[in-house]
């Protein structure tokens, strides 16, 4: 009897061993299933997050490497290939994203494009009536198309100045009469299509490199280079007293956007669009040196806004650029993107 | 006297070993029911949304002009190439008549038709199948969505499905009956439905 009971006792534990046993593969059976799709959600965005991380590193006017992975998260993502079109304007790329064994791609093609970009009737396009246009020094404006090195390309000529109504072009011809070179096709010209910029610059102010909103005494500034250019935001306030001054030598590629009153005391050389906005906006280039925009200024606010050209030199001078203003237009964080093929 | 005594005191022992084992047995069964539903739920959810995933993510893919065909809260059909640089297949999802082969009064069948695999009537336990749709500005859009205009203006799918076992487990306790249950919702952003062509 003893012996029956013990090897009853002994049938029934092996029993519920073996019973708790299945019940235990089977929670772990339903646990892997949620795994698995938790590692392929996980690997899913990780390769959106090389798709992202790619475009950000365009917005940084850099080429995004392949071949490299990153980890993140436990799992990693890669840029596995990347093809552009010869003028930048196509990309096709690959990802892939990698949580534990799972793994995930992404093959996509999108076109590259820009935001719209303010449209430069000259190499001063004046978009206000009864602007005050002053001229010291030995300035030139010249409108003839230039490249970037300083070379007249032969085709796409604007004039030097174009503003709103003719009094400001009498005006603007009387500042150049005595002193100054003015030049263009023609070299002054009333043109009323000159964009408000108004529009544009919350964009720029939101994708500054560069922001000066506080008053200040600033020597020495660079701002980007030929190959990463940037956009620059100066607003000081509506003051008259140049709470922000740039003192010796300033050198900047990209997007310039001032309002308010800046003083640019030294040589200044920019390459790219001057935006000049607000209300009774006073921008002086200043001192002896030898300022120099090589681009296109748009000069835009209430009546009074002024801007003074300044500058002892034949080199103190503003001309238009359609390629400089290119590559202004194309700084990476402007660009946006959209989808031609998507597929994951 | 007292071997009978033994023999009867052993018998009642047997007995109440018996009955506790007859009820450990039966609870061991219950939840080894509620195991094997829970698995079988939960993996039909996770293939079904994957299939989900998979497919409406190539909503446009490969298509020009119009992707979206219906949109409404119970039946999708769209447009998309399913292999990449593949020709372009024409997919639909409804729901279909009560599945009459369970237990569960509630399920009905999962419908998904596709120009180049035919119609699929899928036994799922389906018993909440649902769609929503999103427009340009992330607006959730009155169903049905109609008019080209309209169905050119998708951007996000949203789509919520429940599952539930075929057959319930009988509580031995209450001795209610228990479908076990799986809700999944998630709102998928086709990238090729914003296409400009």
């Amino acid at each position: 009897m003893g012996r029956t009971a013990v090897l009853l006792v002994l049938g029934l534990g092996m029993a519920m061993g073996f019973i708790g046993l299945q019940i235990f593969k089977s929670g772990e059976a339903a646990s892997a299933t949620q795994y698995a799709y938790l590692k392929y959600m996980n690997a899913r965005n990780l390769a959106r997050a090389a798709v992202h991380t790619a475009l950000r590193t365009y917005d940084r006017n850099q080429i995004p490497a392949t071949g490299v992975a990153t980890s993140l998260g436990g799992g990693s993502f890669e840029l596995t290939s990347l093809v552009s079109s010869t003028d930048g304007d196509t990309l096709r790329m690959a990802t892939r994203g990698t949580y534990a064994e799972s793994t995930y791609a992404i093959r996509l093609r999108l076109f590259r494009t820009t935001r719209p970009f303010p449209t430069v009737n000259g190499a001063i396009s004046i978009r206000a009536k009864g602007v005050n246009f002053t001229v010291k020094g030995n300035p030139t404006v010249d409108g003839h198309n230039y490249d970037t090195t300083g070379t007249r390309t032969g085709s796409g000529d604007l004039p030097g100045v174009s503003t709103m109504d003719g009094t400001d072009s009498a005006s603007v011809k009387q500042a150049f009469a005595t002193k100054g070179i003015l030049d263009g096709t023609p070299p002054v010209d009333v043109d009323t299509t000159t964009v408000d910029p108004l529009k544009f610059l919350d964009i720029y102010r939101n994708n500054a490199d560069f922001v000066y909103n506080t008053t200040g005494v600033f020597p020495g500034q660079t701002w980007g280079t030929p190959a990463s250019p940037v956009i620059v935001y100066c607003n000081p306030g509506d003051d008259t007293s140049f709470a922000i001054k740039f003192t010796g030598g300033v050198t900047g590629y990209g997007i310039l956007v001032v309002r308010g009153n800046v003083q640019f005391n030294g040589n200044l050389s920019f390459r790219g669009l001057v935006v000049v906005d607000g209300f009774n906006t006073t921008v002086t280039f200043n001192a002896g040196g030898t300022p120099a925009v090589t681009g296109g200024i748009i000069i835009a606010g209430n009546k009074d806004a002024a801007i003074t050209l300044n500058g002892t030199g034949a080199a103190a001078k503003c001309v238009y650029s359609s390629q400089a203003l290119r590559q202004a237009m194309n700084i990476g964080k402007l660009r946006y993107y959209t989808i031609l093929d998507w597929y994951e | 006297m007292s071997t009978m005594l033994d023999m009867v005191g052993a018998a009642i022992l047997f007995g109440v070993l018996l009955l506790t084992v007859g009820r450990i047995q039966a609870n061991i069964n219950s939840t080894m029911y509620q195991n094997t539903y829970n698995m079988n739920v939960q993996s039909s959810a996770v293939f079904l949304a994957r299939q989900l995933e998979f497919e409406v993510l190539k909503a446009g893919y490969g298509v020009t002009g119009a992707k979206m065909k219906i949109a409404d809260s119970t039946c999708i059909a769209f447009l998309g190439a399913l292999s990449f640089s593949g020709a372009a297949d024409s997919v639909a999802y409804y729901t279909g008549a009560a599945d009459s082969t369970s237990l569960n009064p509630h399920d009905f069948r999962f419908i998904r038709q596709a120009r180049s695999g035919g119609t699929i009537s899928q036994r799922l336990g389906m018993t909440d199948f649902r769609f929503s749709f999103y427009d340009t500005a992330n607006v959730r859009m009155a169903t049905p969505v109609t008019g080209a205009t309209a169905l050119a203006a998708i951007r996000a799918i949203g789509i919520k499905f429940r599952l539930e076992s075929f057959e319930p487990v009988i509580d031995p306790v209450t001795g209610t009956a228990n479908y076990y249950a799986v809700n999944w919702e998630k709102i998928i952003y086709p990238r090729n439905l914003g296409k400009p062509f």
